[in-house]
């Protein structure tokens, strides 16, 4: 280290360059970077639920995870309703089945107007009127600027790329099936005849024959409503008139493991008939589309926010520019590297790595406060000899100390890597990674910068400026009183404030509430809410129930089983299971026992004949386009076999409180005690599908979090055991994160904070800072002890040098992300909270209580303890060149 | 008008070498003439390979040539259900069908549904029944070969009723003018094909032991096994009635 600080100091324009160098190198890799929030990203690959989820979509499809739409107008019964609905169903459905002729034509096409460098918006449009289709494609593409004017070859280029994205989706066929009453089938019995028939017919081109006199839209709704099983499945009626006011439109995707780019198409599609529709979306990817998007903006719009906070506490700390600007930069070039670099290698933003901007915030800010708060220290010592040879005196001893807490937090952040949750892991590398970036950079930048620019005196000289006490210095004065006189009463409120958030952990709740994560009145919740009354919900269960033998659910007893337990399901007396619609595949033979006995409605129920369902299955007349046996219809509840039902049960709020993963849960165990109860012998059932991911999903993110705290903690400990060649000093460095953490949790226990997937990312930043102003503070305190002072004159001249840093950096910090307390997203706003508690917590830890308790113990760091095993065999402070720095003297 | 026994393809023809170049029309007159049965009562296997599992069925056909030149054809299931399905072929317009459930019930197919699997095969409810030479418009395309026979390759695009397939490719074995594969087309789409083996006379008569209707995409197939046959029985005319169903 000492060499290389001599190299900074001797070619610092080199090495500036070099930095430079490495910036251009890396900020390009910044927008490859992904956005990911995907099932996959979080589950282990082994979870032995996660691989039956998976071996469940194979044969049903991924029924759990749909867009669901209420699609309305002002005349919802006119001609032109089902024109623009018809025009919708046909946009979505290019999205299903890939005509490679008919968009190759369209692109050969564009690009030939394209060629022209220029074209104005209606003449583009224009040359498309062959196309609807495609002019719609094209409407939804084109900027808004573009479309008054003439679309330049920068916009053309733009244009392009949208129209090769939705290219690349139609090819992919992400659409699975579109659900509505435009495209849906039913079957008839009138008249002696047996019809299979859309709700609407086509004609020899396939193309939607649309009611347009009225008596033919009375004719659509009467097919509408004859079938009992469409109710909430493709239309909903007005509670009180009873009148239908909405079409369901439902979305279902192709196994994709990130639904997010595929929903956003989507929705591009939707949005472009808001002029005529109401639409309210809901369903597991919209949401976490919205909340994909109000996470990322929101942090991303509030980060610059912090900055400047961080930035004025700084001017405020310091008064000088350089003493702005150089923390500044290191920190935003820490930030720029670590992203690039993420970028480069294929690592995405994970709900867990949204944390990685704020941590390099956070340890990028400390390490550049440090070794200023060193050289102002060391100012006039500095200034009083050579400048090179005083800054590199007072530049080693600091990066070594910075060093130190960076590759402990590296150690520690490493140790993540062995996660087999492919999110942690990266999370873990990448944030390693980063922290030894930010220490790379505040080691070479700031004392390549110090030398040269000129020695100007700043305006306020904290270290020697005795008169003139700060804030600053009034609590340093505090602490250091505090923990050399009063330790005693310190270690007791700290035993106490213990006891409290211990009690306080024992309530805290581990729980994620997507829904409870928007505001009262955010429209995202408010669709939920509506999607929810109309249609049953956005998201369903898959429950699973395995009749033990082949052909097995034709059984009409297997049958009126299903259908007793759906009843129970949204029964009006069981509100708190939360189920407001089901399907299954009763639903098919219900339909066609009632066209059977010429649509009497009475006859909309299970056959008790056996032959009946059998037959009912010979003479189904469907499309099984992947000749697997089922028709295209079955493939969502039942297998191959007919041995298994699949029975969705859509999830949504009948009680007035949102649904989370610990509801989820119960209402599992308890659908899990009915089964139980009343499945025959020789019959099984699993409860499955999106929401049950959805709690392990948060289960591992949770747990993973929390692992990764305490192993970390662990891992520093030993670091700093083997660092210090003493055991004690293990124990003595966990102190302020320990604090920390039981405090945070208190805290979180006390105001009902969940531990959810928002707040658990908090362990990040705690070990981030904890482990930096520990080592801090405990290397120091060893220098300064190693030079014969006694305890409490160490402990007050540490506080005086590194305590001030640490306080600087925290404050600074604590109020940077207050600011995100006006966050419009809570999980952003408690994030936010919960960084700056961490922040005070970690300094009066690293501050208060571990100079109390050194005090109180009489702990001495100067020298390995007799007989020390770790330091006999392992002399890792040599390696860092630790025992030179002990018998360095200082000149403060 | 020509007796189908089951799939309506078994068109049988003189043999004969051409001397002349034919036209389509011609080669399916040929065709059109080749000896027929009054009456044929088969019973036949179907192998309904689907998704990597096989499906047995099994049913009896009975079918017969009425008075007014109308074919009649009976189909009653004996495994594993034992559905009927009746089918009067009329010229020049759509065939009735009509079913009957193992409980008792018929129903009427609409002529909508002739397009949809028959009994979960890969068989229409249009295959099951005969397709008359007039109903359709020939033209002859390039000698091919199918099923290891020099053939014909004729196009026919149905003229009149419910149009389920957009044309069909006929093969038709240059030797003795017996079809020996059908290529179904829907919309642009190559869809499925229909493959006739084991070819015997049986009095006088040319009969596909086995058909094999097969996904274009190879994603399955169904086979089906004369197991059984019988011509010429004599047939009542009220086995075909809708009232016998009951």
């Amino acid at each position: 280290m000492n060499r290389y600080i001599h190299f900074v100091l001797q070619r610092p324009v080199l090495i500036l360059i070099l930095l430079a160098i490495l910036t251009a190198v890396l900020v390009p890799g910044i927008p490859k970077l992904e956005f990911d929030n995907s099932v996959e990203s979080f589950m282990p690959k082994n979870d032995p639920e996660y691989i039956y989820y998976n071996e469940m979509k194979k044969i049903y499809g991924d029924n759990g995870r749909f867009a669901i739409m209420a699609v309305s107008s002002y005349n919802l019964w006119s001609a032109e309703t089902f024109r623009k609905l018809d025009l919708l169903i046909s946009d979505l459905e290019e999205y299903k089945a890939f005509n490679k002729e008919r968009e190759t034509s369209r692109l050969k096409r564009f690009d030939s107007m394209a060629s022209r460098g220029e074209i104005r918006y209606g003449a583009l449009m224009a040359a498309f009127d062959d196309d609807p289709a495609f002019q719609r494609l094209l409407a939804r593409k084109t900027r808004i600027s573009d479309k008054t004017d003439l679309i330049g070859a920068r916009g053309l280029k733009k244009l392009r790329a949208g129209i090769l994205r939705s290219m690349d989706f139609k090819k992919k066929e992400i659409v699975d099936t579109i659900v509505s009453p435009l495209t849906a089938e039913d079957i008839k019995g009138e008249n002696d005849t047996l019809e299979t028939y859309g709700l609407i017919e086509t004609d020899d081109s396939g193309r939607r024959i649309l009611p347009s006199s009225q008596k033919e839209i009375e004719e659509f709704r009467r097919r509408l409503e004859r079938n009992p099983s469409f109710e909430k499945g493709l239309y909903s009626r007005d509670a009180q008139t009873g009148e239908i006011t909405d079409f369901c439109v439902v979305i279902k995707f192709i196994n994709l493991d990130d639904q997010d780019p595929a929903i956003r198409e989507m929705m591009e599609v939707t949005d472009s008939y808001r002029s005529y529709f109401t639409i309210i979306s809901s369903g597991v990817p919209v949401v976490n589309m919205w909340m994909n998007e109000y996470m990322h903006l929101d942090l991303f719009r509030n980060i610059p926010l912090v900055l400047l906070v961080v930035v004025i506490v700084f001017y405020i700390n310091f008064r000088s520019i350089r003493g702005v600007v150089l923390p500044f930069v290191t920190l935003g070039l820490a930030e720029l590297w670590i992203l690039g670099l993420m970028g480069y290698i294929g690592y995405r933003i994970t709900p867990v790595g949204v944390s990685i901007p704020p941590l390099m915030i956070a340890v990028g800010s400390s390490y550049a406060i440090h070794l200023l708060n060193q050289y102002y220290a060391d100012f006039n010592a500095i200034m009083e000899t050579e400048r090179r040879k005083g800054l590199y005196e007072s530049m080693t001893h600091i990066s070594l100390t910075v060093l130190l807490a960076g590759l402990t937090t590296f150690i520690a952040f490493m140790t993540l890597a062995t996660s087999p949750v492919s999110a942690i892991r990266e999370w873990g590398i990448a944030s390693a990674i980063g922290v030894m970036f930010a220490v790379f950079i505040s080691c070479s930048l700031i004392p390549a910068c110090l030398v040269l620019l000129p020695g100007t005196r700043p305006s306020v000289l904290f270290h020697k400026d005795k008169a003139k006490k700060t804030v600053v210095d009034r609590i340093i004065a505090l602490m250091a009183k505090g923990a050399i006189i009063h330790y005693h009463k310190v270690l007791i409120i700290v035993g106490i404030l213990i006891v409290v958030s211990v009690a306080g952990m024992t309530r805290i709740n581990i729980e994620t509430s997507f829904m409870n994560y928007f505001r009262e009145h955010d429209p995202v919740k408010l669709s939920t809410n509506v999607i929810g009354d109309k249609f049953g919900g956005g998201w369903s269960y898959d429950i699973l129930i395995d009749s033990g033998k082949v052909d097995g659910v034709k059984d009409p007893k297997f049958l009126v089983m299903i259908e007793e337990f759906r009843q129970w399901l949204v029964s009006d007396a069981n509100p708190h299971l939360n189920i407001g619609r089901t399907e299954s595949f009763s639903d098919f033979i219900k339909t066609m026992h009632m066209a059977m006995n010429n649509d009497d409605i009475s006859f909309f129920r299970i056959p008790e004949n056996p032959l009946d369902v059998i037959d009912y299955l010979e003479i189904y007349s469907g499309d099984d386009e992947d000749s697997d046996g089922r028709f295209d219809e079955f493939e969502p509840f039942v297998d191959i076999d007919f041995r298994t039902c699949n029975l969705l049960a859509r999830l949504c709020e009948k009680e007035d409180y949102h649904v989370g993963t610990t509801e989820i849960s119960r209402i599992a165990d308890e659908i899990a005690a009915y089964l139980d109860r009343t499945l025959p012998e020789g019959t099984s059932y699993t409860i499955s599908g999106f929401p049950m991911m959805n709690v392990k999903l948060v289960h591992y993110i949770v747990t993973g979090q929390m692992q990764s705290l305490f192993l970390s903690l662990l891992v520093v400990g030993l670091i700093v055991a083997l660092l210090f060649r003493q055991i004690k000093a293990g124990p003595l460095a966990l102190i302020p994160m320990s604090v920390a953490v039981i405090i945070n949790f208190g805290i979180m226990g006390w105001l009902h904070i969940n531990l959810d997937m928002a707040t658990s990312v908090i362990a990040a930043i705690t070990i981030g800072i904890g482990v930096d102003d520990t080592i801090h503070f405990l290397n120091t305190f060893r220098q300064n002890k190693a030079r014969g002072l006694s305890i409490d004159e160490t402990i007050r001249s540490t506080l005086a040098v590194s305590g001030k840093a640490i306080l600087f950096t925290s404050i600074a910090l604590v109020f940077g992300f207050s600011i995100l307390i006006t966050s419009n997203f809570l999980p952003i706003a408690l994030f936010g909270i919960l960084t700056a508690t961490t922040m005070i917590n970690t300094t009066i830890g690293a501050l208060l209580i571990l100079p109390s308790v050194i005090k109180a113990t009489g702990t001495n760091l100067d020298r390995p303890e007799s007989g020390s095993g770790i330091g006999r065999y392992l002399n890792i402070d040599k390696f860092f060149g630790m025992e030179q720095s002990n018998s360095e003297k200082r000149t403060d | 008008m020509k007796l189908r026994f089951f799939l309506a393809i078994l068109f049988v023809l003189l043999l004969s070498n051409p001397l002349f170049a034919l036209t389509g029309r011609e080669i399916m007159e040929k065709n059109d003439a080749l000896p027929e049965a009054k009456t044929a009562v088969s019973d036949v296997l179907m192998q309904i390979h689907k998704g990597g599992r096989v499906v047995e069925k099994q049913f009896e056909s009975s079918s017969k040539k009425s008075q007014e030149g109308e074919d009649k054809m009976l189909i009653s299931f004996t495994r594993p259900t034992q559905i009927k399905l009746l089918t009067h072929a009329h010229k020049g317009g759509d065939d009735d069908q009509w079913l009957r459930l193992s409980s008792g019930k018929i129903k009427r197919i609409a002529s909508s549904d002739k397009g949809k699997p028959f009994v979960n095969s890969h068989l229409y409810y249009e295959d099951i029944g005969s397709r008359d030479i007039d109903d359709y418009s020939y033209k002859l395309l390039e000698d091919a070969k199918a099923v290891g026979y020099d053939c014909y390759a004729v196009e026919a695009v149905k003229e009149s009723g419910e149009k389920v397939y957009s044309k069909l490719v006929l093969y038709v074995r240059k030797s003795d003018y017996f079809i020996v594969r059908i290529d179904f087309y829907e919309g642009n789409e190559f869809h499925k094909y229909l493959e006739n083996h084991d070819i015997r006379t049986v009095d006088g008569i040319l009969t596909p032991f086995v058909s094999t209707m097969t996904l274009a995409d190879n994603k399955g197939h169904t086979e089906l096994k004369i197991l059984k046959l019988e011509y010429n029985r004599d047939l009542r005319d009220s086995t075909f009635n809708k009232e016998a169903l009951r």
